[in-house]
């Protein structure tokens, strides 16, 4: 007889939980009213393989041997994005998630609270040419390749412009599009987990880099 | 005065006998019409929120208490034309006006209701009769005194093809004519946005069908600048001229467009207060609506008492516009358009979204930032920094997190649904990529 896992009786239920939402983004054709609104389903929290630490840190080496666990970083993050690792390996050490915000370019506040040297001061010219991690997309859970929806969620905020939509028929240039990361100028910010319409896990999903690096010069930001 | 009474108008206070009488208008059969009409289309919520608080959608149930307070105002009041649809607030305004107005004797109101097959599955000549039959059940009535095709010129380019098949394949405007003689349908007309030939071609129809009343937005931004808002309207001025040369009665919607024009927007007053400096900006508006001798009724989805207060006392009686304040709200109108502008009247056709976007809510938020020029769009502006502080936060408090602009997938299913044909995505990322760019200039 067939087990069920524990790993595969979660899956299951995660996709039907997506048949669901996916029925309620279908419901539309049977729409014969006006107003109200549809319920809203916060965004659910991968599992990486590696975790993200924020930009300054210059790795997970770096971070990890100089970072207190004081917290300073986690309360002044204005986008919700740094908390307390629950791995009891780095325990009270930051790592970064994205279903309440993303690593916006403009802010640096992190490095400027930290009083341990886990992350160093940047500029936001610097922050935004350095990878911390790199997109990952899933397919499976993209509505624009499961469902076929013109999804321009992740490609439109991309504040690298890292993420090109490309349609799935060479011949239909209007076909479903799909995106792709270029990872050369992904640097990781979470923007794309972070506004991914895809339950109940984000279609784009952020893994860490073990040494952050630096974008390509020729690369150029285009935003 | 009896006891009863006495604590009756404690509660509820009567106009006083010698208050100023609601000024009429007379229909095609010689019907008295208030010249206020009470759109249900606004309800009230439970929660407080609705379509001019910003936040747009709720799923929150009607206020049936406020409503029937409402209703029970208009009629003491001499308000006897209510207009709804089976398509308004989520499907229920017809039922809770039903209702509402069921405690009032039938000869002391006309009910308006509509014909809203948009959907192409509901087409079908048994499922729009049933539509029809659905109506009658729900308003308590055996006739209904004033029936509309609902929106036609919708569709985009099949705007022709959409009014045939909703209204003549299936032979529904047959049938709702033999309804006509048999007298449960007192008026029959329809309502219109968007594709000007489909109206002329309706227009056309009017020999062969007399068309009782016809409805059309109108208001002083419309009068002569409809094309300006959006490029595919007609020009108010042009449909009621259109009207009054055959002699059919206009019903008036969006004389407000959607709260737009209730909006002290200084730009606009500068023009108005010269003028009469005591005057609201919805009584000007209402005033321009009405002046005009061939409406029959102003329509005004009111949300609260005092919106209905407000508005009877405007009408009671009209006191008419002359050519000097025309020519005031004709310079207003100019001062009053600007390329930022949205054109949302906040209707909630769009909604729900099936991504939970709260789009009546963001471009609320955006046009009344606009109204108020508080729009941070000048980084040399002396209060630039203080208007972008105060736009950002107020963004982020009044609207969701996970309902803003920024969570649009440009999927498009909103689109076709938009009476006033707003590229709802596209607008989206217009108010998205503008907090995107004030968000990043913060260190500037």
């Amino acid at each position: 007889m067939e087990t069920v896992t524990r790993r595969g009786f979660i899956a299951s239920a995660g996709a039907g939980a997506a048949v669901c939402a996916a029925a309620g983004a279908e419901k539309e054709d049977d729409k014969l009213t006006d107003g109200g609104i549809a319920d809203v389903t916060p965004p659910g929290v991968p599992e990486r393989q590696l975790h993200v630490v924020p930009p300054g840190a210059g790795g997970h080496r770096n971070f990890s041997t100089r970072c207190v666990g004081c917290q300073l970083c986690v309360n002044a993050c204005p986008n919700n994005v740094l908390r307390p690792s629950k791995d009891p390996r780095r325990v009270f050490q930051p790592e970064m998630g994205f279903e309440n915000g993303y690593c916006r370019p403009e802010c640096t506040k992190c490095g400027e609270v930290c009083p341990a040297g886990a992350i160093r001061r940047i500029t936001p010219e610097e922050k935004k040419t350095i990878h911390v991690g790199h997109a990952v997309w899933h397919s499976e859970l993209c509505i624009a390749y499961t469902e076929g929806v013109d999804c321009s969620a992740c490609a439109e905020h991309c504040p690298a412009k890292a993420i090109v939509r490309v349609p799935m028929n060479e011949k239909d240039k209007n076909s479903p599009k799909v995106p792709v990361v270029d990872s050369m100028l992904c640097i990781g910010c979470g923007a794309c987990e972070n506004l991914c319409p895809a339950r109940p896990m984000p279609a784009m999903t952020v893994e860490g880099l073990e040494c952050h690096r630096e974008v390509r010069p020729m690369s150029g930001l285009k935003k | 005065m009896n006891r009863r009474s006495f604590f009756a108008a404690l509660v509820n206070p009567q106009p006083a006998p010698d208050a100023p009488a609601m000024t009429m208008r007379t229909g095609a059969h010689g019907e008295r019409v208030s010249l206020l009409g009470y759109g249900a289309m606004r309800y009230p919520t439970v929660d407080g929120s609705h379509a001019n608080n910003f936040r747009g959608g709720s799923n929150a149930p009607i206020d049936l208490a406020l409503v029937q307070r409402q209703i029970d105002y208009c009629i003491e009041h001499g308000v006897n034309y209510f207009d709804t649809s089976p398509a308004y607030c989520r499907g229920e305004s017809e039922k809770v006006l039903g209702d509402a107005l069921a405690k009032h004797p039938r000869d002391k109101w006309f009910v308006a209701t509509k014909l809203s097959n948009f959907n192409p599955k509901v087409w079908s000549h048994e499922a729009s009769k049933k539509m029809y039959e659905t109506s009658l059940r729900l308003l308590h009535t055996d006739h209904i005194d004033f029936y509309l095709l609902h929106s036609i010129g919708g569709g985009g380019k099949d705007s022709m093809k959409v009014f045939n098949g909703r209204f003549i394949d299936n032979g529904m405007l047959d049938f709702l004519l033999k309804e006509r003689e048999a007298g449960r349908i007192r008026n029959l007309g329809f309502s219109f946005h968007g594709d000007e030939k489909v109206f002329r071609h309706a227009l056309a129809m009017h020999d062969k069908v007399h068309w009782d009343f016809i409805q059309i937005q109108l208001n002083w931004v419309d009068w002569h600048h409809a094309k300006e808002v959006n490029p595919r309207n007609v020009n108010a001025e042009t449909l009621y001229k259109l009207l009054d040369e055959r002699g059919i009665p206009a019903v008036i919607m969006e004389p407000l467009l959607g709260g737009r024009l209730a909006k002290v927007n200084e730009r606009v007053m500068r023009k108005l207060v010269p003028l009469d400096p005591a005057a609201t900006p919805a009584q000007w508006s209402f005033r321009f609506a009405g002046t005009f001798p061939r409406v029959l009724t102003v329509l005004s989805g009111m949300t609260y008492l005092e919106h209905v207060v407000d508005n009877v006392k405007t009408y009671s009686p009209l006191k008419p516009l002359g050519e000097r304040e025309f020519a005031a709200l004709e310079r207003a109108a100019a001062a009053f358009l600007s390329d930022d502008s949205i054109p949302c009247t906040a209707c909630n056709y769009c909604m729900p979204c099936p991504y939970g976007i709260d789009i009546p809510g963001i471009f609320g938020y955006w046009e009344t930032a606009l109204a108020d020029d508080a729009l941070p769009d000048d980084p040399t502006d002396p209060s630039y920094a203080e208007k972008r502080r105060r736009f950002l936060l107020g963004y982020e408090q009044f609207l969701e997190r996970l309902r803003r602009a920024e969570r649009c997938t440009g999927c498009g299913r909103c689109k076709p649904h938009c009476p006033q044909a707003i590229d709802i995505p596209a607008m989206l990322r217009k108010v998205d990529r503008f907090i995107e760019k004030l968000r990043r200039n913060g260190r500037a």
